[in-house]
């Protein structure tokens, strides 16, 4: 078990049969898992039902989640399957993002110049390789640690920051260098 | 861009709403008894043959589904069947196949279609359909119920029913 987590409460109680624990740790988690869903199907649909799926997933498995690792490390890894597994299921890639999407939030240059920034990333996290934008969402939406990405992925450390590296080399390529 | 302005932008998603939020979570507790996960975990093997028939009848005459998008391996067993034949077609169940450490142990599966496919989807049991084996899995996603019909040793999607 990890000390310090403030999640293995939850999950004791949960193991227990306790359904306001299961809501609690499902709330907890929910923006980070819709984040990561999001990041890696690129689209909300597909996001909203990987997300579903997700926490389905999570209710599930808790009873026998061995807390070998930090519960979040395990449910993000969770997210990532759902999303990956979204990806698959639809045969699709992508659904490029409009601008007509954020037209309603546009009144400022600010706000404008936060909606086209918005765009950008989007479209070029699409011309980047599911497994090296799958580490960059790791890293950079769910703030993870190079060891618990390494967890979540089954690779060497090493090769995670191999695949943050080149991710960002592409990342950068697709943005025209501003990265 | 340096690592934290990258880590701002890649967070900049609109996020869900109150009213999306509170439906994923309110669905899944609600289709999830800790309850009954804990006593059918405990409890003797029902003949998991007669689950899936259940399972697919229920699903096929509410949601009056066909198959769809048949892999070009099994075109003569599944083409066209209305899914609510499958319940019939029960055979052997093998029950062993519930070892998969994804469906019974519920560790993180490892990143692959197939460990994915078997964590993410309600296991309903693999039913022998003639001389084949088939996986059935439910599930349900917040936008339609879905029965996919799988190969579970190469994990190749047979069939595939929708709303």
């Amino acid at each position: 078990m990890i000390a310090h987590d403030i999640d293995s409460p939850l999950v004791r109680r949960i193991k227990r049969g306790d359904a306001e624990a299961l809501e609690t740790l499902l709330r907890r988690h929910y923006d980070t898992v819709r984040a990561v869903c999001h990041r890696i199907v690129l689209n909300d649909a597909d996001a909203d039902d990987a997300t579903q799926q997700a926490l389905i997933s999570i209710a599930r498995s808790i009873p026998d989640f061995n807390e070998k690792s930090k519960v979040s490390t395990w449910v993000y890894r969770i997210a990532v399957n759902a999303a990956l597994d979204e990806i698959r299921r639809t045969k699709r890639r992508a659904i490029p993002i409009g601008a007509e999407q954020f037209d309603n939030i546009s009144s400022t240059v600010d706000d404008i110049n936060a909606v086209n920034a918005r765009i950008d990333i989007q479209r070029a996290l699409e011309k980047v390789p599911d497994e090296f934008r799958v580490a960059l969402v790791l890293r950079h939406v769910a703030d993870m640690e190079y060891d618990d990405i390494a967890v979540v992925l089954d690779i060497p450390i090493g090769t995670v920051r191999s695949r943050l590296s080149r991710g960002r080399e592409q990342l950068a390529q697709a943005m025209g260098g501003a990265t | 861009m340096n690592d934290d302005q990258l880590s701002q932008l890649m967070k900049d998603i609109p996020v869900a709403s109150d009213e999306a939020r509170n439906r994923h979570i309110t669905s899944t507790l609600d289709n999830f008894s800790l309850t009954e996960t804990h006593s059918r975990r405990r409890t003797s093997r029902v003949p998991l043959w007669s689950v899936a028939a259940a399972a697919l009848l229920v699903v096929g005459a509410g949601i009056g589904v066909s198959l769809q998008s048949l892999t070009d391996d099994d075109p003569d067993v599944y083409a066209n069947e209305p899914i609510e034949s499958l319940g019939g077609m029960s055979g052997a169940t093998d029950t062993d196949d519930q070892s998969n450490p994804a469906t019974v142990k519920g560790a993180p599966p490892a990143i692959g279609p197939c460990d994915v496919q078997y964590a993410e989807e309600k296991f309903v049991t693999i039913v022998r359909i003639g001389t084949e084996r088939v996986a059935i899995y439910a599930m349900s996603t917040s936008t339609e119920p879905i029965v996919r019909l799988v190969d579970p040793n190469t994990c190749d999607e047979l069939a595939i029913a929708r709303r």
